[in-house]
């Protein structure tokens, strides 16, 4: 029951007075229940935001955290619940409800104009671009960043930009627009240790200069370092609320996830024969250049039997191009390719997937599903003419959806039934998939680019496991591309850090140092 | 089970309105023309599906209008429009007249087969180069086609002019196919004929090809995600030029069919509106072939109902055309609305 602010604002009057003192929350959401369909993405959630601290809203993915946050700014409308805005309930039916009142939330998915340069993204839209206007808007923007400590060059074009510049773009955007609470959904998302370091001061210093800022994350460690209170969600509950003074990361993630978390995937590290004959050489390779690919130049890489090969770097920088030149998706024009024993080069993807090469590929959209075919039918997409899935030249269904029902079981991919149009399924279901597929067949090299990529914790571990029994037990080469440093170093025996389409080094493990890697990740140093 | 029913009923529903819309719409026209109505529907009725003879002209026009669609409808599965059936169509039936003429002697049992299997021949043949252009260059294969039926049209009157020509008609005709090459008819008159039941089981043959071999499945990938498709192995731009070939091929049985069950004849202007028409049970039901057979069943109804008024009530041609567009536009709609609704 969402209350209707005209019919109630008398009523409230009373308490508004006594609202203005100190140490009362500027905004409180109460009771708020949200449902899609027939899932419960909120039950009866409480929370409340002050002026001048962090809050942080620590869950895991689907805990509810972004649901909560676009329904204070207005994309979603609660089902039940009330929100209270300096002590009084407020209806907010749009983003402009909330932005009139000054909350503004900068989105996971930055919505930044590529070609524009960054003074224009940040005032767009604002009307700030009247002719005559440009020097004292650009005075005006100068100062705000100078406020808050964020140093951007405002004639640079958007594109090209790193991500932790473009999400101080964004926030510098949200700033303009004088907010009072501003909503950041997983801000360090894809950002290098370094990066991390000087977005989390940044943030610290916005709610120094008074701004109620909460701070959407799954990760524990930066709630921690800077939220002044943090609010757990789980599975749409809230779980518990924190000064972060008196907590541990290690409650804190127990609450989260709502169980102890498993023992360290570290433990099993690799030993490998060093007489072994690598399962994958690549030697200069180069590929060519095409429109807005990188291209990979002089890559020299070996993976051995038995081993996870970690490729840290930050999105873009050629891990992709890499992924897709083992494949032959896309051939190298220079150097050679040793995969399995043969040359790769003159062989198709079809060849080279029967080779016992598996790819769980990063665009899961684009490059990973039929979106209206079914589950089972993706399932065996790439193994689908060759047994058990096809005997002389018929498909067999049962075996299809035979295989599907252990995967849906093993991986608990939802809705769980093989017939089900894999369009229907959420993102995190269908990474799910791909992964499953990708260890249909017991493959001898797995190219896995971001598999855990949207998964909950729980997954995300019994993917990470997966792929190290398939190394250790059946001796596969595992090249694991993620963005996620934690998870390169907790798996990897080794890693190689891409930037601008180059290896800039390789680490084994006694070299894993998050800001070593990241300063490579960010093009600063060399192994 | 009635949450079922309730479901079935709002999935029809916008189908029997768009029907009820073109029977009162039928009668607005025919009314506007100083036609009795109640006369124009009784008339379309029945000389389409009220006697056996009717219903045979219908399924004398449901059988090319049925293999046109199956052709638009395979490559369609691997997202491709093959607007260029009408060529294919008659090139194969230049394919089965060809036969006829080149080897006149041949005993039924191996001049019908021959025949049907030169008019997929050459229907195929006349796909390779859009396939071609398709899978070498890109070149959208909707304009390629198309540019490919107007070659086509031509070739016909080529051929029904050249030496074939049928000196005792005043129309570009060739002359008849030899009697051994006639599909024998199952009833003699009117005839009902081998050409239904070949339909049937090339229909049969394309189910079982798309929906249980891996080559059908390929189709289907290439048609859901044509990326997706070639990341695992599948040789999309290869399976997609192909599907238009294979597509082809149905067309150009529906060209032999026409020639050796109806015409035994080639004839310019033979296509009719069949490509066209065939649009459209292939648009509206692409994932059930069954429903490709009903649709194409119910327009060779109307077609054939049609024609009737022109004969009967001397109803112009063009309204006739006129109700058909009408029909296409309704089921159209109608589709649009369920599509939303779901």
């Amino acid at each position: 029951m969402v209350q209707d602010a005209g019919g109630s604002v008398e009523a409230n009057e009373g308490i508004e007075e006594s609202d203005r003192t100190a140490n009362n929350p500027l905004v409180s959401m109460r009771s708020v229940v949200k449902r899609f369909g027939s899932i419960l993405a909120l039950d009866h959630v409480d929370i409340e935001i002050m002026l001048g601290e962090v809050l942080a809203l620590l869950g895991e993915n689907g805990a509810g955290k972004s649901t909560l946050m676009n329904i204070l700014s207005g994309l979603y409308r609660a089902d039940e619940g009330e929100i209270l805005f300096e002590g009084k309930p407020i209806v907010v039916r749009s983003p402009r409800d909330a932005i009139v009142r000054g909350i503004i939330m900068v989105h996971q998915h930055f919505e930044l104009i590529q070609n524009f340069t960054v003074l224009e993204n940040i005032i767009i839209g604002t009307g700030s671009n009247e002719k005559g206007k440009e020097k004292s808007v650009r005075k005006e923007v100068e100062k705000l960043a100078a406020e808050n400590n964020i140093t951007l060059d405002l004639d640079a074009r958007v594109k090209g930009l790193p991500v932790g510049v473009q999400q101080k773009v964004e926030i510098l955007k949200a700033l303009y627009r004088n907010p009072k609470i501003l909503i950041l959904d997983e801000p360090t998302s894809n950002l290098t240790p370094q990066e991390v370091d000087s977005m989390l001061s940044t943030i610290r210093k916005l709610a120094e200069k008074g701004y109620a800022v909460i701070f959407i994350t799954h990760k524990v460690r930066e709630a921690l370092a800077v939220a002044k209170r943090i609010t757990i969600l789980r599975n749409g509950h809230v779980m518990g609320k924190f000064s972060s003074s008196e907590v541990t990361a290690d409650s804190l993630v127990e609450m989260m996830m709502g169980a102890k978390p498993s023992s360290n995937l570290e433990s099993s590290s690799h030993t490998s024969p060093p007489s072994a004959e690598p399962l994958l050489t690549l030697s200069d390779v180069r590929t060519g250049s095409s429109k807005g690919r990188i291209t990979l130049k002089d890559i020299n890489l070996t993976l051995n039997p038995g081993e996870i090969l970690g490729i840290a770097g930050v999105s873009g920088n050629g891990q992709k191009e890499l992924v897709e030149a083992i494949m032959m998706l896309r051939k190298p024009t220079h150097g050679s390719v040793r995969l399995l024993g043969v040359d790769p080069m003159r062989l198709s993807t079809k060849e080279i997937i029967e080779l016992g090469v598996s790819y769980i590929p990063e665009d899961r959209l684009d490059d990973g599903i039929l979106p209206s075919m079914t589950l089972y039918e993706n399932m065996v997409l790439g193994s689908h003419d060759i047994e058990p899935f096809s005997k002389r030249w018929i498909m067999d269904r049962d075996a299809m959806i035979e295989t599907t029902r252990d995967a849906i079981e093993r991986y608990r991919i939802y809705p769980p039934q093989s017939e089900a149009r894999v369009g229907v399924l959420s993102g995190g279901n269908i990474q799910k998939l791909l992964v499953g597929r990708a260890l249909l067949s017991r493959p001898k090299v797995i190219l896995a680019h971001n598999p855990t990529r949207g998964l909950d914790t729980r997954t995300t571990d019994l993917v990470l496991r997966n792929l190290v029994a398939q190394s250790r037990e059946n001796g596969a080469g595992v090249l694991l591309l993620s963005e996620d440093l934690d998870e390169l170093i907790s798996v990897c025996d080794r890693i190689a850090v891409m930037f601008r389409g180059e290896v800039v080094g390789v680490l084994d493990r006694q070299q894993m140092d998050r800001y070593r890697i990241g300063a490579m990740m960010a093009g600063g140093a060399t192994a | 089970m009635k949450a079922q029913q309730s479901l079935v009923i709002s999935k029809l529903l916008p189908y029997i309105l768009s029907f009820l819309g073109v029977v009162a719409s039928v009668g607005i026209l025919l009314a506007l023309i100083g036609k009795n109505p109640f006369e124009g529907y009784r008339i379309l009725l029945s000389s389409s599906l009220g006697s056996p003879g009717s219903l045979s002209l219908t399924l004398l026009d449901f059988v090319p209008l049925f293999l046109m669609a199956l052709a638009f409808v395979v490559p369609l599965r691997a997202g491709k429009y093959n607007v260029g059936n009408e060529g294919q169509f008659l090139l194969g039936a230049v394919g089965a007249v060809t036969v006829s003429f080149v080897l006149p002697n041949l005993p039924s049992v191996i001049g019908i087969p021959l025949l049907l299997v030169a008019g997929m021949a050459f229907g195929s043949l006349w796909a390779v180069v859009p396939a071609f252009l398709l899978y070498r260059f890109r070149v959208n294969e909707i304009v390629s086609t198309i540019s490919m039926n107007f070659i086509a049209y031509y070739l016909v009157l080529f051929v029904t002019t050249g030496p074939w020509h049928n000196p005792l008609v005043g129309y570009p005709q060739t002359n008849q196919i030899g009697s051994n090459y006639i599909l024998p008819s199952l009833v003699r008159t009117p005839q009902i004929g081998t050409g239904l039941i070949i339909t049937v089981l090339a229909a049969a043959i394309v189910y079982f090809y798309i929906s249980k071999t891996p080559a059908g499945f390929e189709l289907r990938a290439v048609g859901a995600n044509p990326r997706a498709s070639l990341v695992y192995g599948i040789k999309s731009n290869f399976v997609s030029a192909m599907s238009i070939v294979q597509g082809a091929a149905i067309a150009g049985l529906a060209g032999a069919i026409q020639v050796a069950g109806l015409l035994f004849s080639l004839q310019y202007g033979m296509q009719g509106n069949y490509g066209l028409l065939s649009l459209v049970p292939a648009l509206i039901s692409a994932s059930s072939l069954i429903g490709v057979g009903l649709i194409s069943f119910f327009i060779a109804v109307i077609d054939t109902g049609t024609s009737a008024l022109q004969g009967v009530l001397g109803v112009p041609y063009e309204i006739g055309l006129l109700i058909e567009s009408l029909l296409l536009l309704l089921i159209l709609l109608a589709k649009g609305y369920g599509g939303s609704n779901r």
